[in-house]
């Protein structure tokens, strides 16, 4: 039951040097981008993308896997003693950490930030391995149109879940499809918009599309604007909240792990959704909601607890029905995909070393990073101390080199700087990147699904609804694109979270 | 809000653009789709949104439209950084190719620590030389990435 003898095959294969040295690796690498301002996750997983095809597929997912759990709990580290997020997920735990460093209780919001992120963390890996066999299971029963409709209803989850304009998420979505339909046809055989462009006969690189999104407009946006560090001074002392503590964050923990397991597994809420849900949560069922912002410690345990219990939730269709609810997500299909691995509802069944091997490692890895963020958190403040003037060359040169030792070509690299300024414009002018990444990475096999499912019924777009699976599927996604525009419900739609914001 | 007015139009062409070119790579038929099926729908989905978009910046009430946040770009001097970065590293792509990684990388660098944030020409030109040392220590003999050599196969 639960998949324990499977786990303990998964240990196995983690519990060796070369395994444990990757993940350590990733682990310390996810710290590093979460704790530094302008570098998340997705970049960082991009750069090593290159260097992961030179080793194993078991440990490059380890890795990577790594370097994403691994980032959630270094971000919180630059919330609470810069006021600055380190990445997105981390962006509500200015509020109330920062306020609890300037009362002298830093040490306290960083270990408690720390030891909600590992019961979280670790939970969400439980609930991954219970839940994701059965899921498998299930998915094997889809054809053709289940799948088209999965991937429509995954896409629209996905723009009701933006945090801006949903009409905008769509059309991110819908240039997000079109940008995956760049390439060569595989029915016909003829090129799609690739204007005799030879990098584009092979569709657009995941990696530098993304380096270009979420790396290089980053910076191109903080050179504009400028950050200023001003790590806030003082001690870091009693890293271990007290008694009174740990009775006030319980709530929020055990809270925060369901949310963020259970958004974490719908399509675009991941670890950033999550964390501002928990703390909207904990803030509307609070006593005191007026205390929230002023350093109360349930404003740092729910959303860090969420943003880390997100992350397993995420695994949860990546590695059961090969769909990846996040960017990250889609950049550790495309690690899976270059290795040949089928990737869905077949990959527990055909690779169990890179399902179990995956899983168990995150439970090691999620130990290995309560040791490197609590006894070494000196090491991440003097980080801190490095200034954006060193790093911001730095981080434009690993997304050159990155995207470059990818197939050995400079075509991809402008092609990362062209989408670098499309990433920085659609910051400018508030459009997100998140949908328009997951549409493009899906739409390949959204297309492929759409074109074999319509020369099934000869036609008839009706298969998608006389499917009982695929119906629900469909009527889910049109009752989330209408739903929001009723007038009783569109002022309601993250109410809460527009408050905290 | 003034910035949508403009930006939905840009997404309302690049809508069009796309089912035109999908239109020219044909539709097929509903039982065979062609490979222009599903982009053209894509295309139009972004057009019709964009057109919403539009409409309603169009008449957002003016109590709406003071809400405006703050101006798009508030530091010409920063911009001008931006634009001149992005440049910079067009020209580095480029380069690489004709002057090999290291040579490229340390002209790169150079120019980011003096032009863009300036520091002193001590600092620019060891800074970028450690760098470029570093990563071609890390990428080609670490990682045997393979980066340009350069006309004269040298670095």
């Amino acid at each position: 039951m639960f998949g324990f003898g499977e786990l303990f095959y998964g240990l196995s294969i983690i519990l060796t040097l070369t395994n444990i040295m990757y993940c350590f690796i990733g682990c310390v690498i996810g710290t590093l981008v979460g704790v530094l301002p302008g570098l998340g996750p997705v970049a960082a997983m991009s750069l090593l993308f290159p260097v992961t095809l030179h080793i194993p597929p078991v440990s490059a997912l380890i890795m990577m896997a790594g370097i994403y759990y691994g980032a959630m709990y270094g971000g919180s580290t630059t919330s609470i003693l810069v006021n600055i997020p380190g990445e997105a997920a981390s962006v509500i735990t200015c509020l109330d950490g920062y306020q609890m460093a300037r009362k002298g209780r830093a040490g306290v919001a960083l270990g408690m930030s720390a030891l909600g992120s590992f019961i979280g963390g670790t939970l969400s890996i439980v609930g991954l391995q219970m839940i994701a066999p059965p899921l498998a299971r299930f998915a094997l029963a889809f054809g053709f149109p289940e799948y088209f409709s999965l991937i429509c209803c995954g896409l629209v989850v996905l723009t009701f879940m933006a945090r801006g304009s949903m009409a905008k998420a769509l059309m991110m979505a819908a240039f997000g499809i079109f940008l995956g339909t760049i390439g060569t046809d595989l029915f016909a055989g003829t090129p799609k918009f690739a204007f005799g462009i030879k990098i584009l006969y092979d569709g657009l690189g995941i990696v530098p599309v993304v380096m270009g999104l979420f790396g290089i407009s980053e910076v191109l946006m903080n050179i504009e604007e400028g950050i200023t560090q001003e790590i806030f001074k003082t001690k870091i002392k009693n890293l271990f909240p007290n008694k009174k503590d740990w009775a006030d964050s319980a709530g929020p923990i055990s809270r925060g792990t369901l949310i963020g397991f259970f958004l974490g597994i719908l399509p675009g809420a991941g670890p950033v959704i999550s964390s501002f849900t928990s703390y909207a949560v904990e803030k509307k069922i609070s006593k005191h909601p007026e205390k929230f912002g002023t350093g109360v410690i349930q404003g740092v345990a729910g959303p860090e607890t969420a943003n880390n219990a997100a992350v397993g939730g995420a695994f949860v269709p990546l590695l059961t029905l090969g769909i990846p609810p996040t960017p990250s997500m889609a950049l550790l299909l495309g690690c899976l995909l270059s290795y040949g691995v089928q990737v869905g509802p077949l990959l527990v069944k055909n690779s169990p070393d890179i399902f179990w091997g995956v899983i168990a490692s995150m439970y090691i890895g999620n130990i290995m990073l309560l040791v490197l963020n609590l006894p070494l958190i000196g090491l991440w403040v003097k980080v801190l101390k490095i200034p954006y003037v060193i790093l911001f060359p730095l981080i434009l040169l690993f997304c050159v080199v990155g995207v470059y030792s990818l197939n050995s070509t400079t075509d991809e690299v402008i092609l990362m700087v062209i989408f670098g300024v499309i990433g920085y414009l659609m910051k400018k002018f508030a459009y997100e990147a998140a949908p328009m990444v997951m549409a493009m990475i899906l739409s390949p096999l959204m297309e492929n699904n759409l074109r074999q499912s319509l020369a099934l019924s000869h036609g008839s777009f009706m298969i998608f609804f006389t499917r009982p699976l695929s119906a629900v599927l469909m009527i889910t996604a049109i009752a989330l694109l209408i739903l929001p525009n009723l007038p009783w419900l569109k002022a309601k739609k993250w109410e809460g979270l527009e408050e905290t914001e | 809000m003034e910035r949508d007015k403009w930006s939905s139009l840009v997404w309302l062409g690049t809508g069009i653009l796309i089912c035109i070119g999908s239109l020219n790579l044909s539709l097929g038929e509903l039982h065979n789709p062609g490979p222009g099926f599903l982009s053209f729908f894509a295309g139009l989905v972004l057009a019709v949104f964009a057109l919403v978009i539009h409409l309603q910046s169009r008449k957002a009430p003016a109590a709406d439209k003071k809400k405006e946040p703050k101006p798009i770009w508030t530091n010409r001097q920063r911009g001008f950084k931006m634009a001149l970065t992005i440049l910079a590293l067009l020209v580095y792509a480029v380069i690489m190719n004709y002057f090999g990684f290291l040579v490229s990388t340390f002209i790169f660098l150079v120019f980011l620590l003096r032009v863009i944030e300036p520091q002193r020409w001590s600092v620019a030109l060891f800074g970028a030389l450690v760098a470029s040392l570093a990563f071609y220590g890390i990428f080609e003999l670490g990682l045997k990435s393979q980066l340009p050599r350069g006309l004269f196969q040298i670095f």
